[in-house]
């Protein structure tokens, strides 16, 4: 089969309407649609996976946690070769998290306290500065146990209390846990279990942290892109592409209801930086080049770019098939994300980065003309 | 295909190099060549890893003790084979390699526990933990590490603490204070007598009112002194049992066991730990410290301490041995380090909880990582399928898969071998099986691609390898911040992504390239501008 090139087409400018038309859905879907829920890597919660090579009975797993829990989880079944699996999402336990923010509060007083003493024994500082240091430290305490086990602090010395809400924290958080793998093995044989347990302030530090690492991946492609093509027009061309794409996925991630987290997140980083061999490519064989016309070195650099991104895309395709057999979350949401992402390439380098290129192309001739 | 000219390549050469290495790495280096000797995971091989989250970051320093601390106790603890690692700054990984479901509580009363600090000057405790405010051990000006390794590290003692102290060391000025951690009682140590210098004394380290370790040594000690031994613990060379095997029988019989618990305990330690160590060499040289015992440091007591009651500040110098000014000032910070960890009696720097955990059966290991290769198969055979129905030309298709089988051999086999193959690297290496391929494309299509009869082959090379490296440097460099980011989870991730485009473009590429020119212009010039056969999508 002989495909007429396409690029021949002196309307090959309106191509680009393509991508704008899926962009503009993705961005309808991302922002006014159904949206990109965070997982529990960035909202925080608690994650039971479980496989087993026996039954699940789910109505009583899900009222053994539900006793435990207070409240109804969130339950996932699936089955493969490997044998069945059940998720169980649930919210972070308030009061533990909370205890965990006093009682790192408490910590930080402690020093404070600790500080104040010292200065004094060297005759700095006052006595009722380490008083009220020590006073407000036996509140913080006392307000940690309470929280986390409801009973009230019994230490009346700031040091000991340090000690008291340390272990009440410890145990409210290691019974709660214990219960819950109790209630699950009640229910279940278990031949894995994964628990996943993202507290407020590591979800918080994941997010910041992975902001940066998306914006820093950014500017060290930015800077590369341009001190390799010299010029800012090719350079935004090239990374307009892994821009798209990842739009595209994200579209998808909404529409598919495949949340943000950690492994997506990489998943994006990674089409980022590897879908951008096929724009460089394109880039450098339409606007670096001067052997035949224009549309003939797009047309073939397009189909070089088509036979890149089978390639690609079939390495994702497989990690995401594999995933779904065995239902393993990180290579599902990796293998997903990277595999529409891929697939988007297709679009992006056939109606959106080739004709862009060569309608830079064509400004430049005009210009030197 | 000429492949003695082949074979006489640089980079041909260097690629074989490579793979007798790798093949090294996956089959041989445990000496059996039927098993693969890489490092997986626990996903793989089943086991139990804990997070343990700390609750706030710490700097490399506090990072190191932290971690030497738990690894001290979890081998207290009798888990062995536990792997203990720091994860970013915030986070510390213990790994068992066997599922144990009792793991998670152990760790979590090793996270609690606390060591024993004790001071004994002649004899008698002079200090213990309750006495020290943790708070106040060392900081920004209570250690000082001076360039020729001289060191001085500040802590303070409570009201109550000074004035036991006062008490305990008055008339002991110019006498050691020995340190200890988890000192053991009501015990004895058996050591060669080799061990001890001629001269030295280490006999008022053992001292202690009430509770003496008792000295023991090997070839004086006989099977029937063995059974009328009454210590509660006898700490003993590890290879007793080979070398003194009567004796260890005839203790055996007396009722000591290695259980940790048990009423009488042998506790069988290597020769290091049970080598007293001395500040320098020679008749009389000082003790400075004994693990078997729990001795950490024994400084000299410079002053006669006052009594006055309130929060009192004391401080250590010592100095370190090196043979330059960088090992001197690196292990004096070594010292101070470990001093600050035994006076806070081996307490952990930060409050530290266990959340996440992961215990996963060996047999589902093994079915992930069987999945994970079958997975890696299906997507080399079908990215076989995609470039040979693009191609259609077996010359060109062989090689690239040839490059892409070695890529993956090599990535798997350094992973596996310096680092660890865990679910996220196999993740990595089985996404970018595709992505591989890419740079092999653009080779073959700048060579086989029409162009001008101007056009020489070095100059579709430097063409071609313009648009490798450009895309290489892009791909590391979309991977390298998330590589830094300190997130473990991903981690492993970014590393395969990150070593496949490494050995790619250092490796498997360059040597593709003289492969890939010795195919096609074995064809001939025509088959050259004729390539287009893919013009067929």
């Amino acid at each position: 089969m002989n495909i007429p090139n396409p690029y021949d087409n002196p309307h090959y400018k309106k191509y680009l309407i393509v991508p704008i038309i899926l962009i503009a859905i993705s961005l309808g879907l991302i922002f006014f649609g159904p949206g990109i829920k965070p997982g529990i890597d960035f909202k925080g919660g608690l994650l039971i996976t479980i496989q087993s090579d026996s039954a699940i009975d789910q109505a009583a797993l899900s009222s053994a946690i539900e006793n435990v829990a207070g409240l109804k989880p969130e339950l996932r079944f699936f089955e493969s070769p490997a044998g069945t699996g059940v998720e169980i999402e649930l919210p972070l336990k308030t009061s533990l998290d909370q205890a965990d923010a006093y009682l790192a509060k408490v910590h930080s007083l402690q020093e404070e306290y600790d500080r104040a003493r010292i200065a004094l024994s060297q005759d700095q500082g006052s006595q009722s500065a380490v008083d009220a240091l020590g006073r407000q430290l036996l509140d913080v305490a006392s307000q940690t146990v309470q929280t986390a086990t409801g009973a009230s602090l019994k230490a009346t010395d700031p040091t000991a209390a340090v000690t008291e809400s340390e272990q009440a924290v410890a145990d409210a958080r290691s019974l709660y846990r214990e219960a819950l793998l109790d209630a699950v093995n009640s229910a279940v044989k278990a031949d894995s279990v994964l628990v996943r347990e993202v507290g407020s302030s590591l979800s918080v530090f994941f997010f910041s942290k992975l902001q940066n690492v998306v914006l820093l991946s950014l500017l060290l492609l930015a800077i590369i892109v341009f001190i390799m093509f010299r010029d800012i027009g090719p350079a935004l061309a090239v990374m307009i592409g892994p821009l798209v794409d990842i739009i595209l996925a994200a579209g998808a991630m909404s529409l598919l209801q495949i949340p943000w987290n950690l492994a997506s997140i990489a998943a994006m980083l990674m089409l980022l930086g590897f879908s951008l061999d096929s724009y460089t490519m394109l880039t450098v064989r339409i606007l670096k080049r001067s052997e035949d016309a224009p549309a003939v070195r797009a047309f073939e650099a397009t189909q070089t770019a088509f036979l890149m991104n089978a390639a690609q895309v079939t390495g994702f395709g497989v990690l995401a098939a594999v995933a779904v057999v065995l239902q393993v979350p990180t290579y599902y949401q990796i293998g997903v994300v990277a595999t529409i992402g891929g697939l988007a390439d297709f679009l992006t380098t056939w109606f959106g980065n080739a004709p862009l290129l060569l309608w830079m192309n064509e400004r430049k001739q005009r210009k030197t003309q | 295909m000429n492949f003695r000219r082949l074979l006489a390549n640089r980079k041909i050469q260097v690629l074989i190099v490579l793979l007798f290495v790798c093949t090294f790495l996956i089959f041989l280096r445990d000496g059996n060549p039927s098993t693969i000797d890489l490092n997986l995971g626990i996903e793989f091989e089943g086991g139990v890893r804990i997070p343990i989250s700390l609750e706030k970051p710490l700097d490399p320093a506090q990072m190191t003790i932290m971690v030497d601390t738990i690894k001290a106790r979890i081998n207290k603890f009798g888990l062995t084979q536990a792997i203990v690692r720091p994860l970013g700054n915030k986070e510390i990984l213990v790994e068992l390699p066997q599922a144990q479901a009792s793991a998670i509580k152990s760790v979590e009363s090793i996270l609690r526990e606390q060591g024993k600090f004790e001071a004994i000057v002649g004899g008698k405790t002079a200090l213990n933990g309750s006495h020290i405010i943790p708070t106040g051990i060392g900081g920004a000006n209570g250690e000082q590490i001076n360039p020729d390794g001289s060191w001085q590290l500040t802590f303070s003692v409570t009201g109550e603490g000074e004035l036991h102290f006062a008490n305990v060391a008055a008339g002991h000025k110019g006498d050691n204070v020995y340190m200890f951690l988890d000192r053991p009682q009501n015990a004895a140590v058996l050591v060669a007598r080799d061990f001890v210098p001629i001269g030295a004394d280490i006999q008022d380290a053992l001292v202690k009112e009430g509770d003496d370790i008792q000295l023991i040594y090997l070839d004086t000690f006989t099977p029937d002194a063995a059974t009328t031994l009454t210590v509660t613990t006898l700490i003993a060379p590890q290879n007793l049992s080979t070398t003194h095997s009567a004796i260890y029988q005839s203790l055996k019989n007396a009722g000591y066991s290695l259980n940790a618990s048990a009423p009488k305990r042998l506790k069988l330690i290597p020769d290091e730990e049970l080598r007293p160590q001395f500040l320098g060499f020679g008749v009389g040289a000082p003790l400075s410290s004994w693990d078997a015992i729990g001795l950490q440091s024994a400084p000299v007591l410079q002053v006669e301490p006052l009594r006055k009651e309130t929060i009192t500040q004391y401080s250590i110098t010592g100095s370190a041995q090196g043979a330059d000014q960088a090992e001197l000032k690196q292990n004096a910070a070594v010292e101070v380090r470990q001093l600050k960890s035994v006076l806070a009696g081996g307490r952990l720097p930060v409050s530290a909880s266990v959340g996440s955990y992961y215990n996963i059966s060996p047999s589902l290991g093994n079915q992930f990582l069987t999945y994970s290769f079958y997975a890696i198969g299906a997507a080399v055979l079908l990215v076989a399928l995609v470039v040979t129905l693009f191609y259609r030309r077996f010359e060109l298709v062989l090689p690239i898969m040839f490059t892409l089988i070695i890529e993956i051999f090599v990535t798997v086999a350094i992973l596996g071998a310096l680092g660890t193959l865990d679910l996220a690297a196999m993740a990595g290496v089985i996404a970018l099986i595709g992505a591989s391929v890419d740079s092999q494309i653009v080779i073959t299509d700048e060579l086989i691609k029409k162009r001008g009869h101007d056009v020489t082959t070095k100059r579709r090379f430097q063409d071609a390898f313009y648009i490798v490296f450009t895309t290489a440097g892009l791909a590391f460099a979309s991977m390298l911040p998330l590589l830094f980011s300190g997130i473990v989870e991903i981690t492993g991730f970014a590393v395969a992504a990150l070593l496949s485009v490494v050995v790619g473009i250092v490796i498997t590429r360059p040597a593709y390239a003289v492969v890939i020119e010795e195919t096609v212009f074995e064809a001939g010039p025509q088959q050259i501008h004729d390539g287009h056969g893919h013009k067929k999508v």
